[in-house]
Order: C-alpha cells, then sequence, then structure tokens
C-alpha cells in the first residue's frame, strides 16, 4: 500500500476502496448529476496523461483560472498526478494580473474555463511567451475560435485515453512517484500595496492542513458539503482533504448566481464562508422579513429578543430559566427553524467563517438563530492554526489551537508558527522569504495571546499595536472593537500610549439606547450632555467595562474612563467619513481631558467649539467626570 | 444581392410586393425582398417606417392588402400565427408579451405546446406515456435555460423578473418553438450596456450554434453595424435601401431618411 502523501494517491484510493460510490455532484440542466470516485479517476486519468503527452513534466507549472466546477477538481488532481504545480487563480483576476502570475510563475499550460477567461487569455497572449496550451473546458461560443494555442478538454482527454491504452499502468506508476514533500501548488497572495508573492506548498502540508480541519470539524463519507471557494484560495485546497481522504461529497453549484438556491437543497454540513458572506445573509435576512406578512415580521419582531436574551445569558454563563427556554423554543419552532431552511442551513453542523474579522452582532444574530458560528484562524503561509471545536466555542477566540501546531507569542506578541503545515517560501524571492520565516518559524504579522484553555486570541496586526510606559502592548482597536460590542457605547477611543501606564478610555454614548434605558428605569434627564454625566449611566457602562476587562490580558485591562458630553463627529474632524476614529487628531484635542485622566483629577470643566451644520460657531460648558471601572479604586489614585 | 451571386444559399423567406394598409394609412408599400437561410438581417429605420408592421404581417397578425409571403417556398400569406409558427417562423415582441404569473419554466414549456401531442387517457394516468414526454420537453427546456443563462432565474415568476431578464425569457420562449427563423423586434431596447452585450452574444450564438436565420429590428446603430449579414432600410412603409453594412452607412437616401435635408 501506497503512503497517502498527496491528494493524487488518495484518489487511486478511493476509486478502489469506493469505486462506485458517489465522490461529487454537480447541477447541471436544473438536476443533481452525480460522479462517482471511477468517473474522478477516469478524468483525472486522462486529463493526466494528456498534458504528460504535451510535454508537462514533474516541477513544471500549470496555470488554473476558472469558476469552480468540477472540471477545475479534475484539472488540479491532474496536475499534480503529474508531478506538476497548481497555480490556482482568482476567475475575477484583470488581465494584467493574470498576465504578471502566468510569466512570475513559469507556467506552462493554463487551463481554463470558458470563452470569457479566454478572451482576457488572447488579449494578453503576446505577454506569455512561456505558455504552450491554453486548454479551456466550457465549449460554449468557442466555435469561431481558431487559434493554435487553444485546445479544448475533449481533445486533451482523448490524447489521454490514447496514451491509456498504450500505457495502461503508466499513470498509477506516476502517481505512485509523487511525493508529500514535493510542490503541489504556489498560491498567490494578493498584493495590496505591492506585487503579488506566490507562496509555495508541498503536498504535506496541505494535506496536515485537511486533517486538523477535519480533527475539528469532523465528517463522514457521503455526507455533503458544498464548494464555495475558489481555487485561488488556499482554504478550498484543505476542503479538498475532506472529498479525497474522508470521502465527503463535495456539491458543486450550477452557477454562482444559483448559490442561494444549491445551498437550501443540499444544506451542507460543513458551510464555510467569508464574513462578507455571513453579512450578506443576515442583511438579506433582515430585508426579506421587512418585505414579507404581517403575520411572519411579528413573529420575527416577537421572538428575535427572546433569542437575543437567551444567548446573552448563555454567554453570561448564567442559568437560564425555564420560561425563557420554553419561550426559545417555541421561537425555534416558529421562526428560527424556518429562518435556517431558507438559508439552507437546516442540516449544518459547522457554520465556519474565517480570514478576516467578522463584528460580533452578527455573531449574536446567528446564534440568536441558532447557528453558532465556528472560527477558523489560518492563512497561505501558515496553513490551519486554530479552530472552534464544536463544544468550547468562545465568540472572542479564533479558536483552539490545533494538534499539532508549534506555537509560541514573541516578546513583541507576535503570532509565531512552527511544523508541517507552513509554507517553504515565496517563488523566486528568498529575501521575502527570509523577512518571514526566521529560524524556521513563520512570522504571521498577527498580534494575538493564547489562553490558559488553549485558544487563540487575534488582536490586531503587530503594526497597530501600541505600547504602556511599561512595555506591556496592546491592540487599542481590538479592546474598542470589544467595548462597541455593547448598545450603550457609540464610539470609544482607548487612550494609553509610552507615557502612560495604564489604559483609559474616552466614550461616546449611545444616546438613543441609553435615553429608553433611562425613561424605563426612570432616571430623568434633559439633553445629552447631562445624560451623559448621570451617575446612574456611569454605573451601567461600569458593568460593561468590567465584563469586557474579564477578557483582557492584565495589562490591556482599562482603569479608567469618562463618559464625553458630545459624540464624536465627522463634520468636526473627528471620525472619517466611514466612521473611524482620527486618533491622532483626537489625542490632540483632547489632550487637556487626558492629562486629568492621568492627574488624577476627579472631574475636569471643558468648553468646547461646537459647529453646526449652518456653519454657525457656538461653545458648550459642561463639568465632565472621570471615573474608576473599579468603584473601590475610587478616590485611591 | 449577396447570396443570389454566390448561389448556394436557397432564400428562406420571400417578400413580394407586400403592402399593408389601415383604413386611408398606407403603413407599407410593395415591400419585396428576400432572406437566405442562416443570415443575420437587419431591418432599420425611423419611428412608424414600418418595421414592426412588416413583422407582423410576416408571422401572421396582419393580412396584407396586396402582395405575397412565402417561407421555405410555402405562401404563408394570411395564414393565422399559430400556423406560420408550426412552420418555424418564431418571434419576439417590442413590449414583452409573456405569461406574467407563470414561473420562466414553465413560460417556456408552454412554448412546446406545438410539439407536445396530448391524449386524454396518458395525460389522465400520468405515470409512463405522459411523464416521458414530460422529461423530453423539460429537457430541451433546460437546455434553452443553460444556452441563456437563466439557471438563477428558472422557478421564479415573470412578473418579479426585471425588464431585463424579461427579454431573456421572451427569446427563450421563441427558442423552445425550436424556429427556423426568428425575427426579432428590438431585442435590446431599454438595456443597459451589459445587457446589451449579452443579448448581441445571445443572438450570435442563436445564428452560430443553433443554425438559425435572425431577422432583427433594432435601433441600435451600432450593434445593427457589427452583426448584421445585410440592411434593410425602411422609410415610411417604402424600403429605400438593401445592402451590407458598409454600404448602407454611405448610402446618402439612408442618411436623408434619419438625418433629413441638408
Amino acid at each position: 500500500m501506497l503512503e497517502l502523501d498527496t491528494y493524487p494517491k488518495y484518489l487511486l484510493r478511493n476509486s478502489q476502496l469506493w469505486g462506485d460510490k458517489v465522490a461529487l455532484r454537480r447541477k447541471d440542466f436544473g438536476i443533481w448529476q452525480n460522479y462517482t470516485w471511477k468517473d474522478c479517476y477516469q478524468q483525472v486519468k486522462h486529463l493526466c496523461l494528456g498534458l504528460v503527452d504535451l510535454g508537462l513534466k514533474p516541477g513544471d507549472k500549470v496555470s488554473l483560472i476558472g469558476d469552480d466546477e468540477p472540471e477545475g477538481f479534475w484539472a488540479e488532481a491532474a496536475i499534480q498526478a503529474a508531478g506538476g504545480v497548481l497555480v490556482a487563480m482568482w476567475s475575477d483576476s484583470i488581465p494584467s494580473e493574470v498576465a504578471y502570475i502566468i510569466n512570475h510563475s513559469d507556467s506552462k499550460f493554463v487551463i481554463t474555463e470558458d470563452q470569457e477567461q479566454i478572451d482576457k487569455i488572447l488579449e494578453i497572449k503576446n505577454d506569455i511567451p512561456k505558455v504552450q496550451k491554453v486548454i479551456y473546458w466550457d465549449r460554449k461560443g468557442m466555435r469561431k475560435y481558431e487559434d493554435p494555442i487553444l485546445m479544448s478538454f475533449d481533445d486533451l482527454k482523448k490524447i489521454g485515453s490514447k496514451h491509456a491504452n498504450t500505457h495502461p499502468e503508466f499513470f498509477d506508476e506516476l502517481v505512485a512517484m509523487g511525493k508529500g514533500t514535493d510542490v503541489a501548488q504556489m498560491s498567490y497572495t494578493s498584493g495590496t500595496t505591492s506585487l503579488p508573492k506566490g507562496a509555495i506548498i508541498t503536498h504535506n502540508a496541505i494535506i496536515t492542513s485537511a486533517k486538523r480541519m477535519h480533527e475539528f470539524a469532523p465528517l463522514n463519507q457521503g455526507e455533503d458539503v458544498i464548494t464555495t471557494l475558489a481555487s485561488a484560495s488556499v482554504f478550498h485546497q484543505w476542503f479538498s482533504g475532506y472529498s479525497y481522504i474522508y470521502g465527503v461529497m463535495i456539491n458543486f453549484p450550477e452557477e454562482p448566481e444559483t448559490l442561494m438556491q444549491d445551498y437550501r437543497e443540499i444544506s451542507p454540513r460543513f458551510m464555510l464562508i467569508t464574513p462578507r458572506q455571513w453579512q450578506s445573509l443576515s442583511s438579506m435576512t433582515q430585508i426579506r422579513i421587512n418585505d414579507a406578512g404581517f403575520l411572519k415580521k411579528f413573529f420575527y419582531n416577537l421572538f428575535l429578543p427572546v433569542g437575543y436574551k437567551v444567548v446573552d445569558l448563555r454567554s453570561s454563563k448564567r442559568k437560564i430559566n425555564f420560561a425563557w427556554n420554553l419561550l426559545y423554543k417555541l421561537g425555534d419552532i416558529l421562526v428560527f427553524a424556518p429562518l435556517r431552511d431558507k438559508l439552507g442551513l437546516v442540516k449544518t453542523k459547522y457554520p465556519v467563517t474565517g480570514s478576516a474579522f467578522l463584528g460580533p452582532d452578527f455573531f449574536r444574530f446567528f446564534q440568536a438563530m441558532g447557528i453558532n458560528l465556528i472560527q477558523i484562524y489560518g492563512s497561505t503561509e501558515a496553513g490551519v492554526v486554530s479552530m472552534h471545536p464544536q463544544d468550547d466555542i468562545d465568540n472572542d477566540s479564533v479558536g483552539r489551537i490545533c494538534k499539532g501546531v508549534e506555537i509560541k507569542i514573541s516578546d513583541e506578541q507576535e503570532i509565531l508558527i512552527r511544523g508541517d503545515s507552513i509554507f517553504s517560501g515565496y517563488y523566486k524571492s528568498p529575501e521575502k522569504t527570509e523577512q518571514v520565516i526566521r529560524d524556521s518559524w513563520f512570522h504571521t504579522g498577527d498580534s494575538g495571546y493564547i489562553n490558559e484553555k488553549k485558544h487563540l486570541f487575534y488582536l490586531d496586526r503587530i503594526e497597530n499595536l501600541d505600547e504602556l510606559s511599561n512595555g506591556h502592548r496592546y491592540a487599542p482597536a481590538y479592546i474598542e472593537g470589544k467595548l462597541k460590542f455593547s448598545r450603550f457605547i457609540q464610539d470609544v477611543m482607548v487612550v494609553g500610549g509610552k507615557n502612560r501606564n495604564y489604559l483609559s478610555v474616552i466614550i461616546n454614548i449611545d444616546f438613543e439606547s441609553i435615553g429608553k434605558w433611562a425613561e424605563t428605569n426612570q432616571v430623568p434627564y434633559t439633553t445629552f450632555v447631562d445624560l451623559s454625566q448621570k451617575e446612574e449611566v456611569s454605573t451601567l457602562l461600569r458593568r460593561d467595562l468590567q465584563r469586557v476587562n474579564n477578557t483582557l490580558p492584565e495589562g490591556s485591562k482599562v482603569r479608567k474612563f469618562v463618559l464625553l458630553h458630545k459624540e464624536f463627529d465627522a463634520d468636526e474632524g473627528e471620525l472619517t467619513r466611514t466612521r473611524k476614529l482620527r486618533r491622532a487628531f483626537l489625542q490632540d484635542r483632547y489632550q487637556d481631558l487626558i492629562e486629568a485622566i492621568y492627574g488624577n483629577k476627579r472631574d475636569m470643566p471643558v468648553i468646547t467649539e461646537v459647529k453646526y451644520r449652518d456653519g454657525r460657531k457656538g461653545t458648550v460648558e459642561t463639568n465632565i467626570k472621570i471615573r474608576s471601572v473599579y468603584e473601590e479604586m475610587e478616590g485611591i489614585n | 444581392m449577396v447570396a443570389m451571386e454566390t448561389g448556394i444559399n436557397t432564400p428562406i423567406l420571400k417578400c413580394e410586393n407586400v403592402s399593408l394598409k389601415f383604413g386611408g394609412v398606407t403603413a407599407l408599400l410593395d415591400i419585396g425582398f428576400e432572406v437566405n437561410k442562416g443570415e443575420i438581417v437587419s431591418i432599420i429605420g425611423p419611428n412608424g417606417a414600418g418595421k414592426t408592421c412588416i413583422i407582423n404581417t410576416i408571422t401572421g397578425f396582419y393580412r396584407p392588402w396586396r402582395g405575397k409571403v412565402y417561407f421555405e417556398g410555402q405562401e404563408i400569406t394570411g395564414l393565422p400565427p399559430h400556423k406560420v409558427c408550426i412552420l418555424g417562423v418564431a418571434r419576439t415582441f417590442q413590449n414583452i408579451e409573456l405569461f406574467t404569473g407563470l414561473s420562466v419554466l414553465d413560460n417556456l414549456l408552454a412554448a412546446r405546446h406545438i410539439y407536445v401531442k396530448p391524449n386524454l387517457l396518458s395525460c389522465a394516468i400520468y405515470y409512463g406515456l405522459a411523464q416521458k414526454e414530460e422529461i423530453k420537453e423539460r429537457k430541451i427546456v433546460e437546455n434553452i435555460i443553460d444556452f441563456l443563462e437563466m439557471e438563477a432565474i428558472r422557478k421564479q415568476e415573470v412578473k418579479i423578473l426585471p425588464y431585463g431578464q424579461r427579454k431573456r425569457v421572451e427569446l427563450g420562449r421563441a427558442l423552445a418553438l425550436e424556429p427556423k427563423i426568428i425575427l426579432l423586434d428590438e431585442p435590446t431596447a431599454g438595456m443597459n450596456l451589459e445587457e446589451k452585450e449579452d443579448m448581441v452574444r445571445f443572438i450570435l450564438d442563436i445564428n452560430e450554434e443553433r443554425e438559425t436565420t435572425i431577422i432583427l429590428v433594432e435601433h441600435d446603430m451600432d450593434i445593427v453595424m457589427d452583426i448584421s449579414d445585410r440592411i434593410i432600410v425602411f422609410d415610411f412603409g417604402n424600403k429605400i435601401a438593401e445592402g451590407v453594412p458598409d454600404e448602407i452607412k454611405k448610402n446618402g437616401r439612408v442618411i436623408k431618411a434619419y438625418l433629413g435635408e441638408k
């Protein structure tokens, strides 16, 4: 028996083990069409031998560009079976980008989907002299293309099957020659500031990551998943492991536009989509509800707060009493379960998000609907690092560290990774490789920390960190983000820096929700200014601050806070138009207030200039109170 | 005429001295032209020139006052629309005419009625013959859905679709008739650039891959000049010019009809 260290070897095994079982499905002409492992084996075999016949040698690069379809899936395996290196690209890449990657990777062949992509390739044909053939799988609209560089999948497979007839054992031998240490793929990271870099990834690295993912989110042979990730995404390669290693059935949607309907029909067991996609699912739900009939809207508005309440009780680890439980059950039957059905999440065991930040509001929203989002942390270069096991979800962390990951936090609080899953270097760029791999540790550029339960917490990119006078490094945006989770806080700025030895925050109260709270709790107030300085309000916010403090490392805990008499305003230059803090400006503007906080004053009179919308200027005078987060400390410092 | 000189193509459609009158108004006067198999022929002209009238006359919606229409050598003058359509002449309408309460799929299936031979007994039993027939028709319709990239709207009611997509459904319904010739009445009117590009690509694909002759009434001159094999120009019910795009661009009478006298 072969050592199973490449996906093509698994393919061989599966065609013997599960030959007539369904390996993947695609929706075509409105019907889910099945392909067995034997079918896949045949496809890959003929494609692979066709490529070999055209001159593909081990180590040669082949670019792949197209939507996620079974043909692409087979092409990936065919390239790797021949010992070639897959260079996958986003299907919406612009021609110049495509040309750069094809050239930089020294691709000998390009495999692509359809007329749209072909037009792109032909446009840059003169810039990519090293490419010998461009092979496409969708013939639609291709009748009049006569460029000799083009070849259809069918023609390639014909060459391959001829080859297979004369050398029946050759394909299996070729696969057996592959080694886990061979390069499987080069993944080009999208460079927002510089040119894309090609990360070299071995079969070992991919398979290690795939196994880690399976460890925390196990699925069995024959269970369904839907592929939604373009092959250029490294997640896609890990995802393929479910299919090759564990025989999970991959479903390919009919068209990118039909995804929602296809979701509903399949209801995948494991659903990994990007934070953006989760966001759009959430807003789509809300929009649809608004368009829905009276009764549906009524029940939704009735039970969503129940969902939120139960989620809050659960996350603060308080007991959920019988009445709430009963209400929630009722809500689940009437609202949440039907919603999950519409979203195609009925059978979903692992709703996963990763690769970017998803706001806490969304987590709460989905949890209220009974969808417990799991986070995964990993990257092209690092592989899968951490993930939430089903029974140990912590919304603040990015998951529990997977087995076999060597991880440490550097003195600069940077997350460093070592082990089988990390990449081998950037193609043709040793100096960039040296920047990130030092002493065999991969420097992620992310800052974070690990808690005693082996959960990894992501703070921010390392360059966004700030430092206190005692040398403690903290992530202002991270702390602010957590505080903004409270519905009573509209905006907040963390104050600290090299000259101070603890953190303070300047808070803008959320006038609407605190106003409502004041009314129900019979706290009289007149204006924003008045409300912000009320003793009861600061008690209310103290609770939020203490809650957040409990999740922060010791040195990052907030000690003092100020409830500002006004909101930060973009018209006054305090925020950008996208409502991001302009820190330097704010530090300068509220310098006196900050001095007062650290000068241990109890309050401070302020006169601020206010610019009205019609251009007039006025002044506001108030006494702002400076408070401690922990009351017992009040007056001590 | 190009095709006649080469002598390879035979005219699939022929109009001879077609005249159409509404009371005292002469809508068409002695119109005569031929369309060869596999061609894309555009009919252009200012508003009220009689473009839609000639399409309505060919497809049997209007009965000409004088003159004859031949399709594949057979006279079809005055045949009612449903008989013309069975012969293999399909059309789309300027102001979309679909069953708005039905799904896209059902609209296309409804167009297949000319091929379905229902029988009371088999339909009552359903399983067996009727089911087999339905599967066969569904396959054909699914092919069209795939061809026109309508998968995402397959099961949506037509009334909730935006204008551009309805135009596409109309085209799909015309294709469901498996016609030999399609008459398209302003298929890109009111569309944005991207929708227009899609539609043009579909028209070319229909012409090439489904080997269907196309008569196109269109106002967008870029499209007309780009994809037509020949162009016929109408003005006030008269045919004032006919030829390949380059000839038409230079034709003095055409310029006059569009831009007026100097």
